[in-house]
């Protein structure tokens, strides 16, 4: 191709950038003659007249006008942009408000001919600027990746750096997408055009399943050629343009269409072909991206894999993994049949995957003892598709299930545990009840249970005769703390300060993985005058200070640091004991005389923390739950007085899911109603604190007060 | 005079994102009379994933010694934890290899030597049997050429390389057949509650 040309696609709404964003695309290239930009312009004739004050090389640029009213959302706007191609070799499609690296054209084209790859697409999250014209490079090299399921079921993606000593002198593959850069051939716009029923957030994720299925390799370039003007905070929106009802109209299509994309087994196929064109490609699999992602739609879950560099799986890795016939449950893993669904169950770890029916047939057919070969032969027959396809979908699964831990293969030479010689080791158990979960840990030494011992102490049962959910077990060989699940390694540590933290956090996961709930949040609770409080806040703004002055004055310990709202919209006490930071014991002995004295643990943030068991006077009884009646966002700041402001239901919503560490499932109708009820009848705070003892007696006011 | 000499060269693979780990290895090494014939060798680094720099480490001190010409290379990771006994062991492991083309000699394995077969006719040899460990490997003259073929020597192609076939240890064990010292005279933190229960306790903080 001796004069290749790039076809630039563009939405622009309202935004008085765009003419310089063409201005900058035109000057700064090198071949200004062989770019053409199509845009689509959304404007109110009267007031954006400021939108074309200039109008960079009128000649290359074809527009497709649009009075706002007419405006549909995102990929609509990109759609109708994309309509103005006429015939260029390139697709690049970008956001309205960028800026050019100098030659940018000839590097784009080199960074693809650069990839190792047929048909390769440079995607990122491009460098910061502000206008006019100040530009802010990327220190280090950095590749868009996939950061985590967001509550409603979209992929959000993200961008980190390429790792210190890592290569990064050519394009790094990536699993993720970013609607602000996208440049490959012009096939694109044929094979994964923009969906115009996509309003605005969903788009990337829809864009990296397609392009990749469609047999595009994602990558992001190390080299930066574009950026972004990410701090429009005077700039247009639509949806601050368009009435409520139809943004949420818009929104709620948007999520419908990513679930007939990414979860197409959850409907009927006459639904899943509605997205026609705008489906999945041909050229690969879901099975296949989900492999190579590191994600699974079904389970809303993201591999190990996704969360470190290169955060996605080598093609090499994933045509080798072998398939031998021996491969079967791994202990302790019992599939539930749901109709033609099912759920696995992994007992040890306490989750739950849900499979859809094609991995369910293929689970129960592993568990069977057929052979790969008859297990893709049998679905290949079943589903009308190829046998290879059968094969490279079921490879993928099993990749998944062995990387979750739920498949092994039983030919293996046997997992094999620690060796520890009961000769040795004085073995001490006692078991600990947390919500309804009994752990039992298993002291290698009495110096080990002296310590680990009165963290927990307020916690044990006897529960002779009964099984535990599970058992620890801490062992000291040589200078060296080691903690086991099993035959799993928890923890190898040099110090004995690191036992509790990780003890707590092992047992408090497992406690909560069995407990039924819809929303886990990071948050104290306390109880007064019949009334719960919640607080919550991310660590370092006071919530374990607060919640342990509250309890030297008499209220109920519910929670330091976890709180699951149950689908009843009732809470649970989580009495773990309290992590005080070294910072806050000045503050709590007096009202806790010996805090002081409690051996210091080391968290694995590196914060140093006391445990302070409650005390067991503020224990509710037994079976005792509360719907939260308060709730309180503390924010600490040293020496303020105590600061106190209503927050509306809506933001308290908002930022109660800012502290949501959890949904354990996919959320249903009844689910939020739960949450929103809560927020409705709760009263919601924000209270700055700074005066212990002021801000406790604030919450206990509140408390009382509430309705 | 040392069992030690038996290899050519010796070099402690060390990690520089743990400072501290190069004095103590410094103060085992001094115990067990090598502390002044045991080069530093920088570990190369692989932040995102620590398998990368290990397999490159091992791999650049084999190419050192296929290009000095040597019989034979010891290389020590720089957790390494030594039995109180390791002289003797290793002595009498040194002197039933003495004759014999041997490839890959490990001084410990990730759960200790007690349950191989035992080499015929010795003592202190057992075959790895796919049990292998990196963290105290020597490597012979008549491994240099396979290895040096089999492993990339540069950063993405080890990745890839990798990726492919597991860690360091899934390598070492496609090299062939293999040696480990019985009873097992090394091993890490890591794999100290896996070791034989009887010798736990006898290796040397």
């Amino acid at each position: 191709m001796s004069h290749p040309r790039i076809f630039v696609h563009i939405p622009a709404y309202r935004d008085r950038e765009c003419q310089w964003t063409l201005r900058d695309m035109f000057e700064r290239a090198r071949h200004p003659d062989r770019v053409f930009a199509g845009v689509c312009w959304q404007t109110d004739p009267v007031e954006d007249t400021d939108c074309f004050l200039i109008r960079p090389c009128p000649a290359q640029v074809r527009t497709a006008n649009f009075h706002i009213r007419e405006a549909r959302g995102l990929g609509w706007a990109r759609a109708k942009a994309q309509s103005l191609w006429q015939g260029e070799e390139y697709s690049l499609q970008i956001d309205s408000h960028m800026r050019f690296a100098d030659d940018w054209d000839e590097q784009m084209i080199d960074l693809l001919a650069a990839c190792d790859s047929p048909d390769p697409v440079l995607t990122l999250y491009p460098a910061s600027y502000q206008p006019p014209d100040t530009r802010e490079n990327f220190d280090r090299p950095r590749v868009q990746m996939i950061r985590r399921f967001l509550p409603n079921g979209l992929l959000e993606f993200g961008t980190e750096p390429v790792p210190d000593g890592a290569p990064a002198d050519r394009p790094m593959p990536t699993a993720a997408v970013a609607g602000a850069f996208i440049v490959g051939s012009a096939r694109i716009l044929r094979d994964a055009p923009s969906d115009p029923d996509i309003y605005f957030n969903g788009e990337e994720p829809n864009l990296a399943v397609r392009l990749w299925t469609a047999g595009f390799d994602l990558f992001s370039p190390h080299v930066t050629v574009l950026y972004h003007y990410y701090l429009r905070k005077d700039g247009a929106r639509h949806w601050n343009d368009a009435i409520s009802r139809e943004t949420q109209e818009l929104t709620a299509r948007t999520l419908r269409r990513l679930r007939l994309l990414c979860e197409p087994e959850a409907f009927p196929p006459e639904e899943v072909a509605e997205l026609g064109r705008y489906g999945l490609g041909t050229r690969r699999s879901l099975a296949e991206y989900e492999a190579f992602a590191g994600v699974s739609f079904t389970a809303r879950s993201i591999a190990s894999q996704a969360r470190s560099y290169p955060w996605v799986r080598p093609a090499t890795v994933r045509d080798a993994l072998a398939l031998p016939d021996t491969l079967g449950p791994a202990p302790g893993t019992q599939l539930f049949v749901l109709g033609e669904e099912g759920v696995l169950f992994a007992e040890e770890k306490g989750t739950l995957h849900r499979l859809n029916q094609a991995a369910a047939r293929n689970w129960c057919a592993l568990e069977a003892g057929w052979g790969s070969e008859r297990i893709a032969a049998d679905a290949a027959a079943a589903r009308g598709i190829t046998t290879d396809a059968a094969m490279a979908e079921l490879r993928e699964l099993a990749a998944h299930w062995i990387g979750e831990g739920l498949l092994r293969d039983t030919a293996a030479a046997p997992a094999t545990g620690p060796r520890l010689d009961p000769a040795r080791f004085a073995f001490r158990c006692r078991d600990y009840r947390l919500l309804d979960t009994v752990v039992r840990l298993r002291f290698g030494d009495a110096t080990l249970e002296a310590l680990i011992h009165p963290a927990f102490a307020h916690l044990q049962v006897d529960s002779a005769g009964s099984t535990p959910a599970a058992t620890l077990t801490m062992v000291r060989i040589l200078d060296w703390h080691y903690i086991f699940a099993g035959d799993e390694m928890l923890l190898l540590a040099d110090t004995p300060r690191k036992l509790v933290p990780k003890l707590k956090a092992e047992v408090m996961a497992r406690a909560i993985n069995r407990h039924d709930h819809v929303l886990h949040l990071h948050s104290a609770a306390v109880m007064h005058a019949g009334r719960l409080v919640l607080f919550p806040a991310g660590s370092g703004n006071g919530k374990t200070l607060l919640a342990a002055r509250l309890l030297s004055l008499g209220c109920e310990y519910f929670s330091d640091e976890a709180v699951l709202l149950r689908r009843d919209g009732t809470v649970r006490p989580i009495q773990a004991a309290l992590s005080v930071k070294t910072g806050g014991l000045e503050a709590l002995e007096p009202h806790f005389p010996g805090l002081s004295a409690l051996p210091e643990h080391d968290r694995e943030d590196g914060v140093t923390v006391h445990y302070l068991p409650p005390p067991r006077e503020r224990l509710p009884p037994p079976g005792r739950t509360a719907r939260p009646a308060v709730v309180v966002f503390p924010r600490y700041e040293p020496g303020a007085a105590p600061r106190l402001r209503p927050v509306p239901p809506a933001d308290a919503l908002g930022r109660l899911l800012d502290e949501c560490l959890a949904i354990p499932r996919r959320l249903d109708t009844e689910a939020v109603a739960t949450i929103v009820e809560t927020v409705e009848r709760a009263s919601c705070w924000e209270l700055v604190t700074g005066e212990l003892d002021a801000a406790a007696r604030q919450v206990m006011a509140l408390a009382e007060q509430a309705g | 005079m040392s069992a030690f000499d038996f290899f050519d060269d010796i070099w402690c693979i060390h990690h520089a994102a743990y400072p501290a780990r190069w004095a103590v290895m410094q103060a085992r090494l001094t115990r067990l009379g090598i502390g002044g014939r045991v080069r530093r060798f920088p570990f190369v680094p692989s932040p995102a994933d620590e398998r990368i720099g290990r397999a490159l480490s091992h791999r650049r001190i084999v190419q050192d010694a296929a290009e000095r010409g040597l019989r034979s290379v010891l290389a020590i990771e720089d957790e390494t934890l030594f039995l109180d006994r390791t002289e003797e062991v290793l002595a009498g492991a040194a002197a039933e290899l003495r004759g014999r083309a041997w490839r890959l000699l490990h001084l410990g394995t990730w759960r200790g030597s007690d349950g191989l077969a035992a080499e015929p006719g010795c003592a202190h040899l057992r075959q790895t049997g796919g049990r292998a460990g990196p963290h105290a490997v020597a490597y012979g003259a008549a491994v240099f050429a396979d290895l040096l073929a089999r492993m990339p020597m540069n950063f993405g192609a080890m990745q890839e390389y990798l990726g492919a076939n597991g860690s360091i240890d899934a390598i070492l064990d496609g090299l062939g057949p293999a040696f480990v010292v019985h009873p097992a005279v090394a091993t890490v933190p890591f794999s100290l509650p896996f070791q034989e229960p009887a010798d736990q306790q006898r290796f040397v903080p």
